[in-house]
């Protein structure tokens, strides 16, 4: 493929000018540039070509170079044929763009994200006071999501259409199902942890850490979400109820 | 004392500006990495403020009650780096107004609720201008010109740089017009019960994520994580990093365990 490090390292700004419109359509036909740019050498032939790629895009932007590259493998097919006829590579674009959306979208927000940051936030809670915590969730969150880019990039524009094998051989919605579970081991870590909680400033306990209060309310929080009372509605009566009690406490003299 | 104080803070209020500009970068833009996350921006902004560790704390608070907001589509979700900047900025202050760090953490997190919704009102009018840029770019793309689009990027990021500092200072310059009077006004009682909140915050963090997890039949697993933890923590005493690492251990289990129960030849057995 011509200029891939250029593609990829462009593939970053996907969103950079992110509208209501057309979604990534700039940011989109911004990353193909360089490739376009040595299949066809006539620049008022490439700006038409490039229009025909400003229509809506949206997807997923870990999955998006692997779009990109079998958009190119199709445009190059379509240079080398002789026949200046974007629709395929179009067609593709269109099709491809939403179901990577759904598997992108699923793994990388709702599945591994969450799960790198509950590791990190075990560790932080297990030994607080470093600073190393952060960069470790950086780094655990990103470096896969770069190998996919480049990979998909890659795969892309090696087997056309075809790399839609390689995006199934991924497996992602399998990593989703095995992440879910191992989120919710950390979870329960976690909670049976809050007894042994200090606040890493102060170094403070929990207070009433003895009676397991805050996992009770932690627990009655979850019942009430279940019951489809919205999260942050929860969260914000319990902690108006926990002003009110702490203005009792202090008004009988507990506190 | 007020006017020494806003003195004291501009050149932290301006820091604080530069940087959540540059995060905003990341957190749709450029990287996509999770610098822009709570759990990165608290620490980055209590360091500009000379304590990190009450980012970090701000930061894990805000990272547990935000992880389950998906960035899907074209939904602009709460500005969860604004939250952070502003959470650990009123978190350091009113820690210097007199506050505990539980307390001032507890109420930096209330109060950084208006500032995401604030940064997310803000994103939504940059990203209706950006519908012009992209219309513009592509009327230049008729007429041949190719250039249009590295400009649209490169004012793209601009925009974005641009509106995450003025979002910041709008919302930081707040905080010191209104923080202090608060903060003095506060009764023993609330003060009590913000530190307080600071633990049932904790707790609904978990809660928020346990609900989002939920699925009865991997429920188990949280059993499994917790009785993990009773027996390295509480029975065994094992030091911290030896608990992590079996509940690290007993995760990757877990991960592989399920996974494997999913593969396609599996579900067809």
């Amino acid at each position: 493929m011509m200029a891939p490090w250029r593609i990829w390292t462009r593939s970053f700004l996907l969103q950079s000018v992110w509208n209501f419109e057309r979604l990534q359509n700039v940011g989109w036909a911004w990353a193909i540039t360089p490739g376009l740019r040595t299949l066809i050498p006539d620049p008022v032939l490439r700006a038409r070509v490039l229009r025909r790629h400003m229509d809506f895009f949206n997807t997923n932007p870990f999955l998006a170079p692997s779009i990109m590259g079998a958009v190119l493998r199709l445009e190059a097919d379509a240079t080398t044929t002789g026949n200046r006829d974007s629709s395929a590579a179009l067609a593709l674009k269109a099709g491809l763009m939403g179901p990577l959306a759904a598997l992108g979208d699923s793994f990388f927000w709702s599945a591994w994200r969450p799960f790198c940051a509950l590791l990190a936030i075990t560790l932080l809670w297990t030994a607080p006071g470093r600073a190393s915590e952060p960069l470790f969730y950086v780094l655990v969150f990103t470096l896969p999501g770069w190998w996919i880019r480049w990979q998909g990039l890659r795969q892309g524009w090696e087997q056309g259409p075809g790399v839609v094998a390689w995006v199934r051989g991924l497996r992602l919605p399998e990593w989703v199902e095995g992440l879910r579970p191992a989120a919710l081991l950390l979870l329960g870590g976690l909670a049976a942890a809050l007894g042994r909680l200090k606040h890493p400033v102060s170094g403070a306990d929990m207070p009433f850490s003895d009676n397991f209060i805050f996992l009770g309310a932690g627990f009655g929080m979850v019942l009430l979400m279940r019951l489809r009372v919205h999260a942050w509605l929860v969260v914000g009566l319990t902690c108006g109820v926990t002003l009110l009690l702490g203005l009792l406490a202090h008004e009988r003299g507990l506190q | 004392m007020r006017i020494s104080f806003v003195t004291d803070v501009l050149g932290e209020v301006f820091a604080l500006g530069i940087l959540a500009g540059l995060l905003s970068l990341d957190a749709t833009a450029v990287m996509l990495s999770v610098f822009a996350r709570p759990l990165v921006a608290g620490p980055l902004a209590g360091a500009i403020l000379g304590n990190w560790q009450a980012g970090l704390a701000v930061g894990t608070l805000l990272e547990l009650l935000s992880l389950t907001i998906l960035p899907v589509g074209s939904l602009v979700p709460p500005d969860a780096t604004l939250a952070s900047i502003v959470a650990t900025a009123v978190a350091v202050w009113s820690g210097r107004w007199g506050l505990t760090p539980e307390a001032a953490g507890a109420l930096g997190v209330f109060l950084s609720a208006g500032a995401a919704l604030w940064g997310a009102r803000a994103e939504t009018m940059q990203r209706h201008w950006m519908d012009k840029v992209s219309q513009q770019t592509v009327v230049a793309l008729e007429q041949g010109d190719e250039t249009a689009l590295g400009r649209a990027v490169k004012l793209g990021l601009l925009a974005i740089v641009t509106r995450g500092a003025l979002a910041a200072w709008i919302a930081l310059g707040l905080v010191v017009m209104v923080g202090p009077g608060l903060v003095s006004h506060l009764a023993n009682g609330v003060r009590l019960g913000l530190a307080w909140c600071w633990w049932v915050l904790f707790a609904g963090g978990l809660a928020c994520l346990l609900d989002f997890f939920w699925e009865r039949r991997h429920l188990r697993w949280s059993m499994i994580g917790a009785g993990v933890t009773v027996l390295a923590a509480y029975i065994l005493r094992l030091s911290p990093m030896a608990w992590w690492a079996w509940l690290v251990a007993a995760c990757i289990v877990a991960l592989l365990w399920e996974r494997r129960a999913s593969l396609p030849s599996k579900r067809t057995q």
